[in-house]
């Protein structure tokens, strides 16, 4: 599904990714875990195509195609999807409007018919109250007065409409209470398939318990110093990040 | 050196001149005296320059309106179509002269508009009332001088809202129109006033007087080709309870110009001026308003937005005058613009003057780009950059809408702005 090779990613100037190498086959869940400022937020917007990361070294491959000189959105039409570690509000932007316009716009460059009206707010009823989410919530302003938790939720739900190939979930996680940490990770385990792989970026090992994983990355110093099983995230729940660092450097 | 021949008072006196036996009501001597009063004042205060600060940021209008003519019937008029569906009168001007068979005019308690020709020849007080509408700038004394033509609107209770809709379909030349909405106790009113001529200088002078508990929503939709001009003075005043609510669009015309006075004069009277400038090319829009509050418990809210691309420009002037006695009075003031290109540009100029003590009054004036990482995440959602854009273009103007009665109005507005950012988003 994904291959990234020797990425060397510089911002403003400073280098951030300094060589990180990864695979991720279809059908699997990998983890990306490391310290704050290892570059997991760098690595999730460079996959996405955001302006201002310089890819100065290496590839990624995204289903045997170059992706990075794709824009955002035709990366979005492949297949790729980027949950936001902070979900922008867009005010004046019902959700309902902004989720049908996002859905069709997929649809349409992936070749399928768009949604009428009815079928996408069967479709969107359905996707909601699998979330626990309030009808209301589609009603309103895109992420707009949202909290925390309801933005990581339409997060999942933008995510469940766009129905991805490759899910890259930015750090979900943080700031969600153990109720909505558990419908984020339902939401994941829902959309798992043969045909779909997952990023699911996060600090600490607490959505690890909910979503296990395939196989655990740890980023650190902008490359990958580990990698292994589940029981590489109990290891680094036991010693926390210095050791494994440590041990890498 | 070459010798450039600039539209100055005089050029207007001249016209004046060679016209006046052709204008309305010529044969009256009372309106040729005020006509004449009315040039001489022009000539006197001379045509607007930079040096005067409400035109500090429109300068060089002169060298805009090149040589003049007035307009005239004979060069021909289209009958615009409505936007209104339910509106209850639809009027259609142009060239300076309302083109509706009078006979078509309402003419109820609920409902009743008059020409400057039908109030000439039947009602020469109501005449004078509509000639009478103070305006001290130049430009009212030129558009009293050579008035064409003026509608004259009155509503009183009524059982339904009365919708009214005026096309103005442009003009060759000079086309001076007035109108007076004069709305009494109770009655309910929403006007659309919308312009959108290629070329000419439309120069209104319109005068609004809202009633105790009246209620005015006034839609100015501004449409013209980037080769027409137009300038317009709008004083409104509302009496105890009275609101007026009022929608400027700038969406087009090379030159506009709006100027609005709106005192609030009684207690418990509310005015809202809203309004956006949508702009590109070499557009060049000036909102300059001033909101009055004389009476205590008045209230003012303001919200103008811009979007503006190419080289266009922006002037934004909005005062806010607290008189004394005007106690719990709340006047509000925002002015935010987006700039789509390097090369437009913003004047703001917030002012408020407050002479009591216990009032609510807020100003602020901010500008910026598109927020980069908004755009992102649209299209990381697959939005195509021209979709992504145009939705948060629309997203920053909202905040105009939400004061505007939903329903036509509202819809009007908005698919305006739709249409209008289409062109400008690209």
């Amino acid at each position: 599904m994904l291959d990234i090779e020797n990425l060397h990613v510089t911002v403003d100037g400073k280098e951030i990714l300094k060589g990180l190498t990864l695979s991720l086959p279809d059908g699997e869940v990998h983890a990306i875990m490391g310290p704050n400022g290892s570059g997991k937020s760098t690595l999730s917007y460079v996959l996405a195509g955001r302006e201002g990361y310089e890819v100065t070294e290496g590839s990624v491959t995204y289903r045997g195609e170059d992706m990075l000189d794709k824009e955002p959105e035709e990366r979005a039409a492949l297949g790729l999807f980027l949950a936001f570690q902070y979900p922008v509000e867009i005010p004046g932007v019902a959700n309902t409007t902004f989720l049908k316009e996002a859905a069709n716009a997929v649809r349409q460059a992936r070749g399928l018919e768009p949604y009428d009206a009815l079928q996408f707010v069967k479709l969107l009823r359905a996707k909601t109250k699998a979330l626990g989410m309030k009808d209301e919530m589609l009603k309103r302003a895109v992420n707009s007065g949202f909290s925390g938790g309801e933005k990581k939720r339409n997060e999942m739900l933008q995510m469940a409409v766009l129905e991805p190939s490759l899910a890259i979930l930015d750090e979900t996680d943080s700031g969600l209470d153990i109720d909505a940490l558990k419908t984020v990770a339902e939401a994941v385990n829902a959309m798992r398939m043969p045909e779909r792989a997952f990023l699911v970026i996060t600090h600490y090992q607490r959505l690890l318990n909910h979503i296990v994983p395939d196989r655990i990355h740890v980023l650190a110093h902008g490359r990958i110093v580990r990698s292994g099983g589940y029981e590489l995230a109990e290891e680094l729940e036991a010693k926390g990040y210095a050791d494994i660092m440590g041990e890498a450097a | 050196m070459s010798v450039q021949t600039m539209t100055t008072a005089k050029s207007f006196a001249d016209l004046y001149a060679e016209e006046a036996a052709q204008l309305p009501g010529a044969a009256l001597p009372w309106l040729k005296q005020q006509r004449e009063a009315a040039v001489a004042r022009l000539l006197d205060l001379g045509l607007p320059t930079a040096r005067m600060e409400q035109w500090r940021y429109t300068p060089a209008l002169a060298n805009r309106l090149g040589s003049i003519a007035l307009s005239s019937l004979s060069s021909g008029a289209a009958e615009p179509a409505s936007l209104l569906p339910t509106a209850s009168q639809r009027i259609a001007v142009a060239q300076g002269s309302v083109l509706t068979d009078r006979n078509r005019l309402a003419s109820s308690s609920e409902l009743r508009l008059r020409t400057l020709d039908q109030l000439l020849e039947d009602d020469p007080d109501a005449a004078a009332r509509l000639v009478g509408i103070d305006g001290a700038s130049a430009f009212a004394a030129l558009n009293l001088a050579l008035l064409q033509d003026g509608l004259l609107i009155e509503a009183g209770p009524a059982d339904n809202q009365q919708i009214i809709e005026v096309a103005y379909s442009g003009c060759d030349g000079l086309a001076n129109l007035r109108s007076l909405i004069s709305l009494e106790a109770g009655a309910d009113v929403v006007l659309l006033e919308r312009f959108y001529g290629e070329t000419g200088l439309a120069n209104q002078v319109t005068a609004v007087d809202v009633g105790p508990g009246a209620r005015l929503t006034h839609l100015v939709v501004l449409e013209e080709g980037a080769a027409a001009t137009h300038l317009g003075e709008l004083s409104v005043s509302l009496a105890r309870d009275a609101g007026y609510r009022g929608y400027l669009l700038f969406s087009g015309a090379g030159l506009a110009r709006r100027e609005v006075t709106i005192d609030l004069a009684e207690p418990g009277a509310e005015a809202v001026l809203d309004g956006a400038y949508l702009l590109d090319g070499k557009a060049h829009g000036d909102l300059t308003s001033h909101i009055r509050h004389h009476a205590a418990d008045t209230t003012s809210k303001e919200t103008v937005k811009g979007v503006l691309g190419g080289q266009s420009r922006q002037v934004f002037r909005g005062k806010i005058t607290v008189e004394a006695g005007a106690a719990r009075a709340d006047g509000r003031m925002a002015n935010k613009t987006l700039l789509l290109s390097d090369q437009a540009e913003i004047d703001s100029k917030p002012e408020l003057m407050i002479y009591h003590d216990e009032v609510q009054c807020a100003h602020g004036a901010t500008s910026g780009k598109l927020d980069e990482q908004a755009l992102f995440y649209l299209r990381s959602r697959g939005l195509p950059q021209p979709i992504a854009r145009k939705l948060l273009m629309r997203s920053f103007l909202e905040e105009t809408l939400e004061r505007l009665p939903a329903g036509e109005a509202q819809d009007l507005v908005s698919t305006t702005l739709d249409r209008r950012l289409e062109e400008i988003a690209q």
